[in-house]
């Protein structure tokens, strides 16, 4: 709770003596009508370092897609016949394009890779614990809708690798009965499959994403960060120092958008597979490699399930984590990382021809 | 006093622009999407009456030139015009110019990929239908993506400006911690 000193008003405007000229800076100006004194409520002075910033950081590099991807939108067309001469469009006309369509790109691998080390930081430190199994279960939720943002992007590419995956996505959806209609071309007659999953990468997706960013953050401010220190530094310290890292973060993505672009295939060709995946998801790839299109369905389910599960898992009284706990979740993380490694190297196959 | 001049001037643009432009006018096509090569049947209508225009096939990467057409006294053309092969399979818009290069009406159409033997009975031989077609492949695009010398400037102000107020940031806050 924010306390005023003497010298201010509940706005947080400076008051006066008698005898003294009011001086109202354009920064005390902001800092009343925006509230930020807010802001300045105590946290643990361990939140100013690094691995503390990693959500943050997702966050701002979340920010960094949702900007990129307002501006390349308005020269994408998710008409089939269409969608990848946008493109093209877009990395050989566009103003900036080829470098926005760049720092979109990589920004979604800086996403990936940060809320992965983020979910790894906050369960090795056990902070899904009580009271904080529902901030927990909002990051997983917030992981899973990354993937799909992840997945919906690289099919609106309409390259051969678009292509293919949207193929291998709906034969998934085959095997799931009812639950996978929505994701069938002939769901909605009226309209394509790929303008649907443009809608579902512009519209559906982010308002899912930012409602358990909310609740994320809301959590996060009422129930505190899992700290043994008392909270003695304030918040906006923490985000100066996050603010600065995500624009260097920020810088970072503008140099590779330069330095490795990213290409795009030949207009896909439906009816034959000759690509791999998008390199995030070579890991359901290598397990379909093994157990054919159904490890398409199984993986996610268990390496999700097993995440949703970890709060029923542990319920532990105390401080540690119950060693089977992050075996488990060790032995998952190396099959994730060495099934991209694995899906990476190995030969192309064939899965739904 | 000085908003006043402001004010007509603005006004005027939303006056004289419009007597100045061309009248807007309308076309229909016979169908909505049309094979490689194949033929399309355009109308038109209130556009400059005894003139001609100019009609234009624009995608998104390339534009074709359908050739000028005549307009009746009534201001109307009815003609068929054949897509140059050039025009590969994709969504294009139809434009309907002025001899002064403004547009006078536009409307989409598709153009579908052609059966072999259909480009054989548009004089095309199986070979040259066959080169057509593009094979599946895993492999990159070879892009032109030559950037002028005011994107380079853009993209070199915005990473500086993101790597300099990052130090900055963490700088200061290093200070005051």
């Amino acid at each position: 709770m924010h306390t005023h000193d003497s010298h201010e008003s509940p706005s947080g405007m400076p008051t006066t003596e008698p005898g003294d000229s009011p001086r109202v800076t354009a920064a005390d100006g902001v800092r009343s009508r925006f509230a930020v004194g807010a802001l300045e409520y105590r946290i643990p002075p361990i939140a100013n370092k690094l691995p503390y910033m990693l959500g943050g950081l997702t966050f701002i590099g979340l920010t960094v897609l949702v900007l990129t991807g307002i501006l390349l939108d308005q020269y994408y067309n998710p008409n089939p016949v269409a969608a990848h001469d946008s493109i093209v469009y877009i990395m050989t006309r566009m103003p900036l394009g080829a470098w926005l369509r760049g720092v979109h790109y990589w920004g979604a691998a800086a996403v990936l890779v940060t809320s992965l080390l983020h979910l790894i930081y906050v369960f090795w430190r056990r902070s899904y614990h009580r009271p904080r199994e529902v901030t927990w279960l909002a990051g997983v939720a917030l992981n899973v809708v990354i993937f799909a943002l992840v997945f919906t992007g690289s099919v609106l590419r309409a390259d051969q690798e678009g292509v293919e995956a949207l193929a291998h996505a709906v034969a998934g959806a085959g095997l799931t009965g009812p639950l996978g209609a929505p994701l069938t071309p002939g769901f909605t007659p009226s309209t394509s499959l790929l303008a649907r999953l443009h809608n579902a990468h512009v519209s559906l997706l982010p308002l899912a994403l930012f409602g358990l960013v909310a609740l994320h953050f809301f959590l996060i401010r009422n129930l505190g960060i899992h700290a043994s220190e008392p909270a003695t530094v304030p918040f906006t310290r923490h985000l100066r120092r996050l603010t600065g890292y995500g624009l260097l973060l920020t810088s970072l993505l503008g140099v590779l958008a330069v330095a490795l672009p990213p290409g795009i295939g030949f207009a896909g060709i439906e009816g034959v597979e000759v690509t791999k995946p998008f390199w995030p998801f070579l890991w359901i790839y290598a397990v379909e490699n093994t157990m054919g299109l159904w490890g398409m369905i199984l993986a996610p389910l268990v390496l999700f399930g097993f995440l949703f599960a970890v709060p029923l898992l542990d319920r532990r009284v105390g401080d540690r984590t119950p060693s089977w706990l992050r075996i488990v979740g060790v032995i998952l993380l190396v099959l994730y990382v060495g099934g991209i490694i694995y899906g990476a190297l190995a030969p192309q196959m064939q899965h739904i021809m | 006093m000085r908003r006043t001049p402001t004010i007509v001037f603005f006004l005027a643009l939303i006056f004289v622009a419009p007597l100045s432009a061309h009248e807007k006018g309308a076309i229909r096509l016979a169908n909505k999407s049309v094979p490689v090569g194949g033929e399309l049947v355009i109308k038109g209508d209130k556009l400059p009456k005894t003139n001609s225009v100019m009609l234009t096939l624009k995608g998104a990467l390339a534009t074709h030139s359908l050739g000028e057409v005549p307009t009746t006294a009534a201001g109307t053309f009815d003609t068929r015009v054949k897509l140059p092969v050039a025009a590969k399979p994709g969504a294009y818009v139809v434009i309907v110019e002025a001899g002064d290069g403004d547009e006078l009406a536009r409307a989409d159409v598709v153009v579908t990929e052609a059966m072999a033997h259909d480009m054989a009975a548009m004089g095309h031989t199986t070979d040259s239908a066959a080169a057509g077609q593009v094979h599946p492949t895993a492999e990159m695009m070879e892009l032109d993506a030559t950037r002028s010398g005011g994107e380079w400037g853009a993209i070199l102000l915005i990473i500086a400006l993101c790597a300099g107020g990052g130090v900055a940031l963490l700088a200061s806050a290093r200070h005051t911690a």
